[in-house]
């Protein structure tokens, strides 16, 4: 510290130890939040990084760390096992994961003799994947009662069900392998027709269908085959397979007609419901229980009422600021009559005041609860005014018509800018720079100044609606030489050959599409 | 843990893989695929196979060995070194084992010499044609119960592997390989044989195709091995005189054709290529029509030292598969189906309910359906025969599991939980005998 600065704390009379530690104490912090300097970087270098330390890849020339295993690596033995699903009990070897609690009596070759009786599994994992199907069998009584057939002999059905056991239903490899002495040539469809054929039998014979449980019925019905349906289906596949190209063109092509056709239609459907919703009345959804009684007809008229008025200000009010003069509140004005009442809106006015907004959405509320005598007239009044704080206003200040307005210069805006400054600065004139660069020569040539002599609101406004007119003519006279132009390539390029028409002709669409715009808005 | 990056997706080695995610069980089973070209083998719940062992062997003859009438040489170091008096066989005959002694002893090879494992102590999955007749089954089934005493093993349809390997149940296997190119429909892993179709338009036909056009062109086939030097030429008029080696005594031609076919080999990987659509491949390649639009040239070095540019010829061999009327070495006999039409048969065959299916999942594997464009060829033929079902080619990218394709199914196979209530154990064999092979092995 400097000695003049101690000399002027010592003319003011400050103690100078307690202003020392103060100051100090933000450097203190300052200086906490450095962070440590990383290893591999020089002081020097490290001195030179600001605060915004690019990411430097600090290279340690160290040996990799060695690993950090979380828990102590388990022993994996080998193990014989036997699979359930064999009955020849071979047994094959595998390599079994110790769990962690034998690892400490791994080490003894006792413990580990013990671990490996215990640790044999009761029921080898995979068994479970050993599956039979469940496969309807057959007595001979039960043969010979419903099971005779022409066609098939017992031998032959015998094999055709061995079959069908080992190769667990599956009909195409069934029919692959069948080779019964004789019968070479069965088909799967003649299969599968006996073998529905003799389940159906069998269940029906065990038990009437009329007897069957839900199960039971749902997959007798479930085998009813019919086989010349079968042949047929299959003949139509194959059809389906082989046809030619032509064909599957065809095809794609009536399929995307069809797609078409379906979505049209769609779409039809869709603007048809949504003109028959915007013709139809809105349906009433409260009940009319309410307003059966005199009292609650009045309360219903009153409620149509305001929400009537409520409507119409609205409406009124969106387009400008000004509405509250030009409403016709003159009954409001009238019925709010003490001006005490006015300056001091309970909160009672303020409730009821919401409340037809309330009734506006469909669902009529309840008047507001009767607040004490005083207030009563006052709160119907301002119930329809959309602020209380308006009314009091308007109560105060003379109405004033158009031509008064306008004589005494009188304006209204929506936010005043706080400061003084030039109207002329105000004026929202178009930013393009053709406006700004071309519009100096047209103001000339109709004999307006560039700066306005008496720039008045009116004329503020008039200038502006000239500047506007003249950049939309000037984007106009822009779009037109440049169809001018695009229509003398055009007339070139027909005159040298039309293989390029298509390319400027939709360029020439694009322009005209785009000078319709400004066209529009004149 | 941070200090130590971990590869994404490989569990560490204190967290046991979650049971439903993880269906392997793995018995350190060995699976072995015997091919015409080579033998495959490796151990279960590999991706590829350990070995790779050229099946041809070398033997010299010797009339008073009584088991395989003279002195096997085994293995790709063996058969490809010169040996006065080496001839070079192939156990294997239309695809099957036809000298039970010798495939014995290149399998036992495979395992014990290359493998370094013994055969007695792990369970064994060998692969099989669907062609494989009952004969040969239980022929295979004694030798690995009697000869290497394995505790248990399973044959399995190689179409089947396949298929599995590309992760499909269902599939139209294409397996195109060495001795036979084959079609089989795959049903939730259960081979159809009334789809099955096979024909000899596979590698060893490529070889034998290319052979003859080289010797019709007049190029002097010597194989690399014999040769002392070479010097390039380009005008077979003016070639220079061939500087052989001098062994002493002259190889046989077995072992010449073999040498052959390692550069024909090399022929058939660089240069040869499918051409695209059937319908522009020119009829006459000696006549080509003026506005033929052809596909670039590729040269070629034979190991004299001749150097040829290939143009449309180089096309010519491998449009021999699938349309074999072009060969430039005519067929004997009925003319074989081309592979599109091959595919088509075995489709007809099947039943109308699951011919989209099969079209949607044809697998094309095997070490010659890595000819340059064979599957763009293909699905363009398909295409063409099928406009309306959609027609899928599935074809493993990587060249080992196109190659490897039936090893590594059975491999995913041996190595799976489930499978291994289907092992024919020990016990069985010995309680039912070989006939056990087809009651269990369907």
């Amino acid at each position: 510290m400097s000695g003049a600065v101690t000399d002027v704390r010592d003319v003011l009379g400050i103690d100078p130890t307690t202003l020392d530690q103060q100051p100090r104490q933000p450097p203190l912090k300052k200086q906490r939040t450095v962070e440590k300097r990383p290893d591999g970087i020089t002081r020097e270098l490290y001195a030179l990084l600001g605060e915004n330390a690019p990411p430097v890849a600090v290279v340690e020339h160290r040996f990799k760390d060695k690993p950090k295993f979380l828990g102590s690596v388990a022993p994996w033995r080998e193990q014989t096992f036997k699979n359930p699903a064999r009955r020849d009990g071979m047994e094959l070897k595998h390599w079994v994961r110790q769990n962690s609690l034998q690892d400490s009596a791994a080490d003894d070759v006792a413990g580990a003799m013990e671990i490996q009786q215990t640790a044999v599994p009761l029921d080898y994992q995979f068994a479970k994947f050993n599956i039979k199907i469940n496969l309807l069998e057959y007595s001979d009584a039960e043969y010979d009662a419903v099971l005779k057939d022409d066609d098939w002999s017992r031998q032959e059905t015998d094999y055709l069900f061995k079959l069908i056991k080992d190769y667990d239903l599956r009909w195409v490899v069934v029919a692959d392998r069948y080779e019964f002495a004789g019968k070479e040539d069965r088909t799967m469809e003649d299969l599968k027709s006996r073998y529905y054929s003799v389940c159906r039998n069998v269940m029906e014979m065990r038990t009437p269908v009329t007897m069957m449980s839900t199960e039971e019925g749902a997959l007798y019905s479930a085998m009813h085959y019919n086989k010349e349906q079968e042949v047929e289906r299959k003949r139509i596949v194959q059809m389906q397979l082989y046809r030619t190209p032509a064909e599957v063109e065809h095809e794609q092509h009536l399929i995307a007609e069809l797609r078409r056709i379906h979505d049209s239609h769609q779409q039809l459907l869709e603007e048809r419901e949504e003109l028959f919703n915007r013709l139809d009345y809105p349906q009433s959804t409260g009940s009319i229980a309410a307003y059966q009684g005199s009292q609650g007809l009045a309360t219903l008229a009153q409620n149509i009422l305001n929400s009537d008025r409520n409507k119409k200000r609205k409406s009124i009010a969106a387009p400008s600021g000004q509405a509250a003069e030009d409403e016709k509140a003159t009954t409001t004005t009238a019925t709010a009559t003490t001006t005490a009442a006015a300056t001091k809106p309970t909160p009672s006015a303020a409730a009821s005041a919401a409340s037809p907004a309330v009734s506006r959405q469909g669902s009529i509320a309840e008047p507001p609860s009767k607040p004490h005598g005083h207030s009563r007239n006052e709160s119907t009044a301002s119930a329809s005014a959309p602020t209380p704080l308006k009314d009091k206003n308007k109560s105060n200040i003379k109405q004033l018509t158009k031509a008064e307005e306008a004589q005494y210069n009188l304006t209204h805006h929506e936010k005043l800018q706080p400061g003084v400054f030039f109207r002329t600065m105000k004026m929202n004139l178009p930013k393009a720079n053709s406006f700004i660069n071309k519009s100096p020569a047209i103001m000339a040539e109709l004999n307006i100044p560039q700066i306005l002599s008496m720039p008045t609101s009116k004329t503020c406004a008039k200038y502006e609606v000239l500047a506007r007119e003249i950049a939309a003519l000037m984007d106009i006279r822009k779009q037109l030489e440049k169809v001018e132009q695009e229509t003398k390539v055009f007339k070139a390029q027909e005159a040298m050959g039309g293989d390029r028409t298509k390319r400027s002709a939709s360029v020439l669409s694009d322009v005209s599409r785009s000078s319709k715009r400004p066209k529009k808005e004149k | 843990m941070a200090s130590t990056p971990q590869m994404t997706g490989v569990l560490p080695p204190t967290t046991k893989p979650a049971e439903l995610e993880y269906g392997g069980d793995e018995v350190s089973a060995l699976v072995l695929d015997p091919g015409t070209g080579t033998t495959r083998c490796g151990f279960a719940g590999e991706d590829t196979p350990k070995t790779c062992v050229p099946t041809y062997y070398g033997i010299i003859p010797d009339p008073e060995d009584q088991k395989y009438f003279g002195k096997l040489k085994i293995g790709e170091n063996p058969i490809n070194s010169v040996v006065d008096g080496m001839e070079i066989r192939n156990p294997m005959s239309d695809g099957v084992v036809e000298n039970w002694e010798v495939a014995t002893e290149i399998w036992r090879h495979c395992i014990e010499y290359r493998l370094s494992s013994r055969v007695e102590e792990h369970p064994l999955l060998v692969t099989e044609p669907i062609w494989n007749p009952l004969k040969k089954r239980e022929k295979t089934t004694e030798i690995v119960f009697e000869d290497f005493n394995a505790p248990a093993y399973f044959l399995v349809k190689s179409a089947v592997c396949e298929s599995f390997a590309n992760s499909k149940p269902s599939a139209l296997v294409v397996d195109m390989g060495h001795a036979y190119t084959s079609v089989t429909p795959i049903i939730d892993g259960i081979p159809l044989r009334k789809g099955s179709e096979r024909t000899p338009l596979a590698g060893q036909h490529l070889n034998n195709q290319l052979r003859h056009q080289f010797g019709e062109l007049g190029i002097r086939m010597a194989p690399w091995l014999t040769l002392k030097s070479k010097s390039p030429y380009t005008d077979l008029a003016t070639a220079p005189p061939l500087r052989t080696k001098d062994f002493g005594f002259e190889p046989h031609q077995s072992f010449l054709d073999l040498q052959q076919d390692r550069f024909i080999h090399e022929f058939k990987e660089c240069v040869s290529e499918t051409w695209p659509e059937a319908k522009t491949f020119p009829a006459d390649i000696n006549n080509l029509p003026d506005n033929f639009r052809g596909i670039a040239d590729k040269a070629f070095e034979f190991p004299d030292g001749y150097q040829r540019r290939f143009g449309i010829d180089r096309f010519l061999a491998p449009e021999s598969l699938f349309n074999p009327s072009v060969s430039p070495k005519a067929l004997t006999g009925d003319l074989p189906k081309g592979i599109a039409e091959m595919i088509k048969d075995s489709i007809d065959h099947l039943d109308a309910d699951i011919r989209a299916n099969m079209l949607n999942n044809i697998v094309v594997v095997g070490g010659t359906s890595l000819l340059y464009r064979i599957n763009e060829r293909l699905n363009h033929e398909l295409m063409t025969m099928f406009p309306g079902p959609r027609v899928k080619i599935h074809s493993p990218g990587q060249i080992p599991e196109r190659k490897y394709s039936a090893w590594l199914g059975g491999s995913i196979l041996a190595s799976c939980g489930a499978f291994h209530q289907l092992w024919i154990s020990k016990q069985e064999y010995d309680e039912v005998g070989a006939n056990i092979i087809e009651r269990r092995a369907k």
